[in-house]
C-alpha cells in the first residue's frame, strides 16, 4: 500500500508517523514544498524571546527522524494536481514535472497567511513569517526596523507585539474587532492585557479594517485604514490563515469557506482521499462545523487519518480550541466556548467570574477565571484565564472537563493534590462558590 | 423593471387573454377581445392555440375552449392568474439566465447555450434585453457575470427571488442549519425579536448572502461613500462585530463591507419589528441622512394633517414605515413593479382622496432633492417608493379619521321605512369610516339622510342633511360619498 | 452673518420641547413643539429618555422650519434654554446615556442629600453654591447615578463617562460630541459650582466622590460653543451662541438687566428671581443665590424663590372643587365678589415655601362668614398668588437690601388682568407685562442673537422691549398694609395647625 500525504508540516508528519507505527510494510511519502523540514511555525517567536540561537532550531522533526522510521520525503515538491479517478500526483521535484501513484492519499497541505482583501498585502516586503524562508527574511527585515505595524490581533500578532515592544521597537497593532484575542477570550477578560499593552506604548487601533498597503519610495510602508493611514519600517501580516488548494479536482467537494469537505472519519467525497489539519473544518465548542487551524488540531486530525487508512474506525470528535501563551507578563489560556461565541449556538449560557488565590501563601498571587456554561444543565463549555503566574496546564484539566461534559458540581468535585506552596485551601479549578470574593453571576 | 420584462411579448399578450376572461367572469366574445388586444384575429388563433399547447401540463385544472365566436375559461378553484403567471415565468429563458448566474456566478457562452438549448444569437438578444432593465439596478451581465456593485447585486437577487422567481422552493432547496442558525443567531447579538414574515425575508436575504459571499472582486465604491455617516452607528457596530465574529469562524476573509451590506438590508426591509426598530431610532446615529430624512418627513405629514398631538402608536408606526422607504431611497436604485403603477395609483387615489396624491409627491420630491440626491428621477424605485407614501398616508388618514355618525330619518310608511333603511345600510356597508343606523331623535350625528325636507328648522342640530332624491339611485350613492369624504378633511 | 434673518430657540422644558424661530423685530415665524414620555419608576422618582429628548428636539427643529419655510442656512443663531438641573451622564464614547435622565423634581437622592445635611455641609455649600441643599439639584443625582449603574464610578474616573444637564447633553449632540459645556447659570444649579471663583469646586466634588473629568466646561451665556454637525441642524452648520436655564432665560427675556429688577413668572407654581448685580447676595431667608447671566466678561447674579402652588390653586379651583369651569373664568368671578378681601385661602398644600420654610404645614381658609360666596372664595384663591409673591419679593428686599422699582411678570396666569392688578395693589409697587409672554425663548434667542451680532447690543434689545400692559398700585397704602398683615396672621394661624397623625 503506498500512501502518500501532501504536506510534512504536524499534520502530514503526524499521520507518517502513525501510519508507518500502524502498518509496517507500507510505502509512506511525504510531498512537501518547503525546502527544509519540521520548521515551527512562527519558530521566529522563539528566537525573537531567546529561547533558541538559531531559527534553524526551530523544528520539531528533522529528515534523520524520517529515515529513522523509514519515511520517503522529498522537500521541494510542489503538487501541481491531483487526479483522483487514476489515482495519480502530478508534482514538480527539481524542476521536472513528475508522476506518482497512490492508493492511499492523505491531503494535509497546511495554510497560508495571506490576505486577498487587502491590496499590496502579497508584496514581499510585507512579513509573513509561518515558513521557514519567510521567517529568515522576516528576521533580517525586523532586525533593521524600528516601527513595525502588525496587521491581525490574535494569537500570532499579540505575541509579536508583545516581542517587539521587548526589543524596544514601536509598534502599531491594528484588529478589525473591538479588542484583541476574541476569539479565546471575551472582552471583560482582556482588559489587563489592553491596558499593559496600552502602557507598553503600543498604538493600538481597534475597529479598525486595513484596506491597503503601499509602499514609499524611502522603503516606508503606508497601512491605509478607511480615511487613517500609518506609515512604518516595516509590515507584519498576522490574519487568519486559510487553506491554498489549486491542485484538487473537481471531485473533492469543498465548503462554502473553500475547505475540504471530510466526514467523521476524516474521508473526503472522494474514495481514498483525506484530508487534515488546517484544510478542514472540524467540529468546535459550540459543536457546529468550524475552522481551527490549531497546531493541537493538526496533529491529532494526522492520526485519526491514518487510523482510519483502511477502514474507518476512530472519529475525530472535535475540538475545543485549546489555547495558552503568555504575552505582555501575563500568562493567558482559554478552552471551549466563549461567551460572546455562544450567540452562535442554540445553548442559553451562564457564566462565573472569579479571582482565586494560586498558593496558601500570603501573599499569593491570583489568577482570573471566567466559566462558561450551560444554564440549564450546569455542563462547563467552557473556561477562560489569566494571571501574572504561569497557570497555562492548569487550562488542559478544564478542556478535559468540557470534553467529558461535567458539570459545575462534577467539577467541584474533582480531586487534586494539595501542597500549600502550590495550592490554596481548594484548588484553582474547583469552582465553589465561596472561595472568591468576586464571583459575580451574570444576568444572562 | 416590470415582471413582463421577463417574458415574450406574444407571452405577455397571452397572460392579458387569461386576465381579461377572468375580469369577464370566464367568457368574452372575439369581437371584444381583439378589441382589447388590437390585433388581428390570425394573431389571436395563434395565441389560443399557443395557450392551448401550454395549458396541456395542467390536465383538467385549466381548460381554454374557443369556436371563433367566444373563448371561455375554465379554472379549477385553487388555480389563480398568480399560478399563470408563475406558469409562463417558469418557461422564461430570461428567468433561467439569471438563475444561472445566481447559482453559478458565471457562465460560458458555450455553456450556456446548450443548457439552455438556444442559438448563441438568441442568447446574446435575450442578455441585452436583460441589461436593458438590469440598467435602473445599475448591473449588466457582461462577460458571463452579473456586474456591478455588490449591495445592488444582493438587492437585485433579493427582489427577483421574492417577487419573481419562486422564493419557497430557493429557502426550501438552501436553507440549511447554518442559514437557521444565523437567523437566531442574529436575533441574540441585535437583541431583536424576528417575527416568521421578517424571518422568511431575512432567510431568503442570508441565502443569498452566503452564495455570494465568497466571490472574488466584488464592488463597494458607492456603498462605502453611503455608508461613511453610519460608521459610528450603535446599530451598525453590533452588525459589524457580528460578522467579523461568524466569519472569523471559518476560513473566510471577509470584507467590512459585508457589515454595511446587512445594515442596509436589516433597515431597507421590514426585519426588525416596530418595536425593536423604535429602540433603535431613539439610539440611531443622527449624523446620518435617513433618521434626519424620516424626522423631517414625519414633521411634515403632521403639520399636514394639523395634528396638535399625533397618537403615539401611530406616530412610531409612522417613523417604522418612513425608515423603510427612505433607506431605499438611500442605499438603491432600481426596483421590480410588481404592482401596475398607474392602476395601483388610481386605486389609492380613491381610497384616500386626489389631494393626497400630490402631497406625496411633495414627499418624495423633498426626500430625493433635499436629502438624497437621487441622480435618476424616473426609475422604478422611485415610482414604488411613491405609492409607499402614497399608503402611508392612507393609513394615517384612516387611522386619525374619527367616525363619521349617519341617521337614516325616511319619512314613509313603516314597512318600506324599515326595508329601505336597511337596504341603504347595507349598500353603504363598504364606506369605510361611518357608522350607520336608523335615526334616534336623542342622538347627535354628522349626517342624517331623509327623503323630505324637514319643516321644523333646525331638526337635526349641527347634523348635515342631505335629501335623498331617489332611493338608492347611484346619484344619490355619489353624492353621500363626497359629502363623507368632505366631512373627512 | 448678519445676512442671516433668523433666530432660533430651543426650549427644552420638563414635559416637551420647543422650538421657536424669530425675525429681528422679534415676530414669531414659525414654531414647533412636542411632548415626550415621563418615566416613573418608583413614586416620587420622574426620569426621562435622553435619546427621546433629543429625537424629540430634532422633530421641532424640523417642524419649525417646515411651519416657517424658513431654510436652515437662513438662521444666525441658536439659542438653548432647558429644564434645569435635570442630570445625564453618558459615555464619551458611543454618546449612549448610562441612565435615564434623572429630572429635577426626582426624589430618588433624597437620602444623600439628607446625608450631606447631617454631615454638616449646609454652610460650606450655601456659602460656595449659594444653594440649600437638596437633591433637586444635580451633585446628588449624580452621586446617585455613579452608585446605581454598575462600574459607573470606575468608568468616570477613567475618563470615560460624561456628565451633563440638558443643556449640556444638547450642545453635546447638536455639534456632533465636538462641545462638551454648560453655561453659568446651568452650572450654578448644580451645587457644584463656586459662584465665587466662577469653577467646579474640588471640595464638594470630592466629598460626593465626582471626578473632575467628567464635568463640562463652563461659558458665558452668549457665545458661540460650537456648530451643528451635518444634518443635525438638516444641513446647516449654524452656531449654538445662547445658552440659559429656564428661569435665567426668562430673566434675560425680560430684559431685568439692572440690579433690583425683579421678574416672577406666574405658572403651575412661581418662580420669582431677582437681578442683584455683579456682587452676589447671600440670603439669610433661605433663598437661593444663583448666578443670573454671564454676558461680556461680567456675571449678574440673581436671588431665586420659589412659591410651590399659584396656578395650581386655580386648577384646584378648577378640577378638585369644580368651582370653575376654565381657569380663565376665575378672573370675571374675582371681579364679581363684592366682599371686603376678609377671606384668605392659604394654599399650603404641599407645605410652605420662602420665606416660612415649613414643609409639614397644610392649606387653609380663614374669614369664612354666612355671606361668602363662591367669588369671594375664588377671588381669595387669586390673591393668595399675589400674597405669596409679596412674601418672597420682601425678602428679597430685606435680603440684598435694594429697593424693587418694578416686576416684570410673564407666564400663564399674568394674562389675568385682575391678579396684576391686585398684585400692583399689594406690592405697592409697579407690575409690568412682557408683551410676548414666551419670555424664556426669548431670552434664549437674545442671548444667541447677541453673540453672533444679530442684534449689535443689549441696548438695541431693550429698545424693542414691548409692554403687554402696566398695572400702576392703586390700593390706599392703609387699605395694603391692613390686608398684607392679615394676610400673615392667616399664614401664621395656618403654621399652628399641625393635626396628629
Amino acid at each position: 500500500m503506498r500512501v502518500v500525504i501532501i504536506g510534512a508540516s504536524f499534520a502530514g508528519v503526524a499521520a507518517a508517523l502513525e501510519v508507518r507505527k500502524k502498518y509496517a510494510d507500507a510505502d509512506v511519502i511525504l510531498l512537501e514544498k518547503q525546502a527544509t523540514l519540521g520548521y515551527i511555525p512562527n519558530g521566529l517567536h522563539l528566537y525573537w524571546d531567546n529561547k533558541i540561537d538559531d531559527l534553524d532550531a526551530a523544528r520539531f522533526i528533522t529528515t534523520d527522524q524520517l529515515k529513522k522510521e523509514t519515511i520517503t520525503y522529498y522537500l521541494g515538491a510542489t503538487v501541481q494536481k491531483i487526479n483522483t479517478t487514476q489515482k495519480i500526483i502530478t508534482y514538480d521535484y527539481m524542476e521536472q514535472e513528475e508522476l506518482m501513484a497512490y492508493d492511499k492519499l492523505i491531503i494535509a497541505a497546511g495554510s497560508r497567511q495571506l490576505s486577498e482583501k487587502i491590496d499590496g498585502s502579497a508584496q514581499e516586503s510585507v512579513l509573513k513569517y509561518k515558513r521557514y524562508g519567510e521567517a529568515q527574511a522576516a528576521l533580517s527585515k525586523v532586525k533593521e526596523s524600528q516601527h513595525i505595524t502588525i496587521i491581525g490581533g490574535g494569537q500570532v500578532g499579540v505575541e509579536a507585539a508583545h516581542l517587539l515592544t521587548k526589543q524596544q521597537k514601536q509598534v502599531t497593532l491594528i484588529e478589525s474587532m473591538d479588542y484583541v484575542l476574541f476569539k479565546y477570550l471575551d472582552e471583560d477578560m482582556i482588559q489587563p492585557i489592553e491596558q499593559k499593552m496600552i502602557k507598553n506604548g503600543i498604538d493600538l487601533r481597534l475597529g479598525q479594517t486595513v484596506s491597503s498597503i503601499e509602499m514609499e519610495s524611502d522603503q516606508k510602508v503606508t497601512v491605509h485604514l478607511g480615511d487613517d493611514s500609518v506609515t512604518s519600517d516595516a509590515v507584519i501580516m498576522s490574519v487568519n490563515v486559510r487553506p491554498h488548494l489549486p491542485f484538487l479536482d473537481d471531485y473533492v467537494t469543498l465548503h462554502t469557506d473553500q475547505t475540504i469537505a471530510v466526514d467523521r472519519y476524516l474521508r473526503t467525497s472522494v474514495e481514498d482521499v483525506f484530508a487534515v489539519g488546517d484544510c478542514i473544518q472540524l467540529s468546535g465548542p459550540g459543536e457546529d462545523m468550524v475552522y481551527i487551524p490549531l497546531i493541537n488540531n493538526a496533529v491529532r486530525t494526522g492520526i485519526v487519518a491514518a487510523a482510519n487508512l483502511v477502514k474507518p474506525t476512530v472519529t475525530f470528535n472535535g475540538s475545543s480550541r485549546t489555547i495558552g501563551t503568555t504575552v505582555f507578563g501575563y500568562y493567558v489560556a482559554s478552552t471551549g466556548l466563549t461567551e460572546e461565541e455562544s450567540l452562535f449556538t442554540n445553548r442559553t449560557v451562564k457564566t462565573a467570574r472569579q479571582e482565586v488565590r494560586l498558593n496558601s501563601l500570603n501573599p499569593s498571587d491570583t489568577v482570573t477565571l471566567k466559566y462558561v456554561y450551560d444554564a440549564s444543565s450546569r455542563v462547563l463549555l467552557g473556561a477562560q484565564m489569566i494571571s501574572t503566574s504561569n497557570i497555562l496546564e492548569k487550562i488542559n484539566t478544564l478542556a478535559l472537563a468540557i470534553q467529558s461534559k461535567l458539570t459545575l458540581e462534577e467539577l467541584k468535585q474533582a480531586d487534586y493534590f494539595f501542597h500549600p506552596l502550590y495550592t490554596q485551601m481548594v484548588s484553582t479549578t474547583n469552582l465553589v462558590s465561596w472561595m472568591d470574593e468576586r464571583a459575580d453571576e451574570d444576568e444572562s | 423593471m416590470k415582471v413582463e420584462h421577463f417574458l415574450e411579448k406574444n407571452e405577455v399578450r397571452e397572460i392579458t387573454i387569461f386576465k381579461k376572461l377572468v375580469l369577464n367572469n370566464g367568457i368574452l366574445s372575439y369581437i371584444d377581445m381583439l378589441d382589447h388586444l388590437s390585433i388581428s384575429k390570425a394573431s389571436l388563433e395563434n395565441d389560443l392555440d399557443s395557450i392551448t399547447s401550454r395549458v396541456a401540463d395542467f390536465d383538467t385544472q385549466i381548460k381554454i375552449s374557443y369556436d371563433g365566436q367566444a373563448i371561455e375559461l375554465e379554472m379549477s378553484d385553487e388555480m389563480s392568474l398568480q399560478h399563470i403567471y408563475r406558469f409562463y415565468l417558469s418557461q422564461s429563458i430570461k428567468m433561467e439566465i439569471i438563475n444561472f448566474l445566481f447559482k453559478h456566478h458565471e457562465f460560458s457562452i458555450t455553456k450556456l447555450t446548450q443548457k439552455l438549448a438556444i442559438s448563441e444569437s438568441s442568447l446574446f438578444r435575450k442578455i441585452k434585453e436583460l441589461n436593458s432593465y438590469l440598467k435602473e439596478f445599475g448591473l449588466k451581465i457582461r462577460n458571463g457575470q452579473l456586474q456591478g456593485e455588490e449591495l445592488q447585486i444582493r438587492y437585485f437577487y433579493f427582489q427577483f427571488y421574492y417577487y419573481i422567481e419562486d422564493k419557497s422552493t430557493l429557502i426550501t432547496k438552501r436553507s440549511d442549519t447554518q442559514i437557521i442558525q444565523t437567523v437566531d443567531s442574529l436575533e441574540k447579538f441585535l437583541q431583536v425579536t424576528i417575527v416568521p414574515e421578517n424571518r422568511e425575508r431575512l432567510t431568503l436575504w442570508l441565502i443569498i448572502s452566503k452564495s455570494r459571499v465568497s466571490h472574488k472582486s466584488k464592488l463597494y465604491k458607492q456603498l462605502r461613500k453611503q455608508m461613511q455617516p453610519y460608521m459610528k452607528d450603535p446599530l451598525y457596530h453590533r452588525v459589524h462585530v457580528m460578522i467579523l465574529r461568524y466569519y472569523s469562524r471559518y476560513s473566510i476573509e471577509v470584507d467590512e463591507e459585508e457589515a454595511m451590506i446587512h445594515f442596509a438590508f436589516l433597515l431597507a426591509f421590514p426585519i426588525l419589528t416596530e418595536e425593536d426598530f423604535h429602540e433603535y431610532r431613539l439610539i440611531r446615529d443622527r449624523h446620518a441622512p435617513i433618521a434626519s430624512l424620516d424626522t423631517y418627513i414625519a414633521e411634515t405629514i403632521i403639520i399636514h394633517f394639523k395634528f396638535r398631538r399625533p397618537p403615539y402608536m401611530l406616530e412610531r408606526d409612522m417613523y417604522y414605515h418612513l425608515t423603510h422607504i427612505h433607506t431605499r431611497l438611500y442605499f438603491f436604485k432600481g426596483d421590480i413593479e410588481i404592482y401596475e403603477y398607474e392602476e395601483m395609483l388610481a386605486k389609492e387615489k380613491q381610497i384616500v382622496g386626489k389631494n393626497l396624491v400630490p402631497f406625496a409627491r411633495t414627499l418624495l420630491t423633498t426626500s430625493t432633492d433635499k436629502f438624497l440626491t437621487t441622480e435618476v428621477k424616473d426609475n422604478s424605485l422611485i415610482k414604488m417608493e411613491l405609492l409607499k407614501y402614497v399608503s402611508l398616508l392612507a393609513l394615517i388618514s384612516f387611522k386619525m379619521t374619527t367616525v363619521i355618525q349617519i341617521g337614516i330619518d325616511l319619512k314613509m310608511d313603516d314597512l318600506y321605512k324599515e326595508t329601505l333603511t336597511e337596504l341603504l345600510k347595507q349598500k353603504m356597508r363598504p364606506i369605510s369610516g361611518i357608522q350607520i343606523e336608523r335615526y334616534q331623535p336623542s342622538k347627535v350625528y354628522d349626517l342624517v339622510l331623509t327623503n323630505e325636507v324637514s319643516i321644523e328648522e333646525n331638526q337635526y342640530d349641527e347634523a348635515r342633511v342631505y335629501i335623498l332624491s331617489e332611493i338608492m339611485s347611484s346619484f344619490d350613492m355619489m353624492t353621500i360619498y363626497k359629502i363623507i369624504q368632505e366631512l373627512n378633511t | 452673518m448678519t445676512d442671516n434673518k433668523y433666530i432660533m430657540s430651543i426650549d427644552q422644558g420638563t414635559t416637551s420641547s420647543r422650538a421657536i424661530i424669530y425675525d429681528k423685530q422679534l415676530n414669531t415665524i414659525g414654531s414647533s413643539q412636542k411632548e415626550f414620555t415621563q418615566i416613573f419608576p418608583q413614586s416620587g422618582w420622574v426620569e426621562h429618555n435622553p435619546n427621546e429628548i433629543w429625537n424629540s428636539v430634532q422633530s421641532v427643529i424640523a417642524g419649525a422650519f417646515i411651519e416657517s419655510g424658513v431654510k436652515p442656512e437662513e438662521i444666525a443663531g441658536i439659542g438653548i434654554t432647558n429644564q434645569r438641573e435635570t442630570t445625564i451622564v453618558w459615555d464619551k464614547e458611543t454618546g449612549m446615556p448610562i441612565y435615564n435622565a434623572v429630572v429635577w423634581q426626582s426624589r430618588q437622592s433624597a437620602p444623600i442629600a439628607s446625608d450631606l445635611y447631617e454631615a454638616g455641609h449646609s454652610e460650606m455649600i450655601h456659602e460656595k453654591t449659594g444653594l440649600i441643599i437638596d437633591s433637586y439639584f444635580s451633585a446628588t443625582k449624580i452621586r446617585w447615578i455613579l452608585d446605581n449603574v454598575e462600574g459607573a464610578q470606575k468608568r468616570a474616573e477613567n475618563g470615560e463617562l460624561m456628565f451633563g444637564t440638558v443643556d449640556t447633553w444638547l450642545v453635546w449632540k447638536l455639534t456632533g460630541g465636538k462641545s462638551f459645556v454648560t453655561d453659568y447659570s446651568n452650572a450654578s444649579r448644580t451645587m457644584l459650582y463656586n459662584i465665587h471663583k466662577l469653577e467646579w469646586d474640588q471640595e464638594i466634588l470630592d466629598l460626593l466622590n465626582i471626578p473632575l473629568v467628567m464635568m463640562p466646561e463652563v461659558r458665558s451665556n452668549s457665545e458661540v460653543y460650537g456648530t451643528t454637525a451635518n444634518y443635525h441642524f438638516y444641513g446647516a452648520n449654524t452656531p449654538i451662541s445662547g445658552m440659559a436655564g429656564d428661569q435665567q432665560a426668562a430673566l434675560f427675556g425680560q430684559m431685568a438687566f439692572e440690579p433690583g429688577m425683579v421678574k416672577n413668572t406666574y405658572g403651575t407654581g412661581s418662580f420669582i428671581v431677582m437681578n442683584t448685580g455683579e456682587t452676589p447676595q447671600l440670603s439669610e431667608n433661605n433663598l437661593l443665590t444663583t448666578i443670573g447671566y454671564g454676558i461680556n466678561g461680567k456675571i449678574y447674579y440673581a436671588l431665586e424663590g420659589s412659591i410651590f402652588v399659584a396656578g395650581s390653586s386655580v386648577q384646584w379651583l378648577r378640577d378638585g372643587l369644580k368651582m370653575i369651569e376654565n381657569s380663565s373664568d376665575s378672573e370675571a368671578l374675582a371681579k364679581k365678589s363684592k366682599n371686603d378681601n376678609e377671606v384668605f385661602v392659604v394654599p399650603a398644600f404641599t407645605g410652605l415655601g420662602a420665606p416660612y420654610w415649613d414643609s409639614d404645614a397644610r392649606g387653609s381658609v380663614f374669614g369664612l362668614t354666612r355671606g361668602t360666596t363662591k367669588e369671594d372664595f375664588v377671588k381669595a384663591t387669586l390673591q393668595s398668588i399675589a400674597y405669596q409673591a409679596r412674601d418672597v419679593i420682601d425678602t428679597m428686599n430685606k435680603d440684598a437690601g435694594i429697593d424693587i422699582p418694578l416686576l416684570k411678570v410673564d407666564g400663564g396666569a399674568a394674562n389675568n388682568d385682575w391678579l396684576l392688578q391686585f398684585q400692583a395693589d399689594i406690592l405697592g409697587t409697579k407690575v409690568q407685562r412682557a408683551h410676548n409672554l414666551e419670555t424664556t425663548a426669548l431670552g434664549a434667542a437674545y442671548l444667541a442673537g447677541l453673540a453672533v451680532g444679530f442684534w449689535e447690543s443689549m441696548d438695541e434689545i431693550k429698545d424693542m422691549y414691548q409692554e403687554g400692559g402696566t398695572f400702576e398700585p392703586q390700593m390706599p397704602e392703609e387699605e395694603r398694609q391692613k390686608l398684607y398683615k392679615n394676610w400673615r396672621l392667616a399664614v401664621k394661624a395656618t403654621q399652628v395647625f399641625k393635626p396628629e397623625e
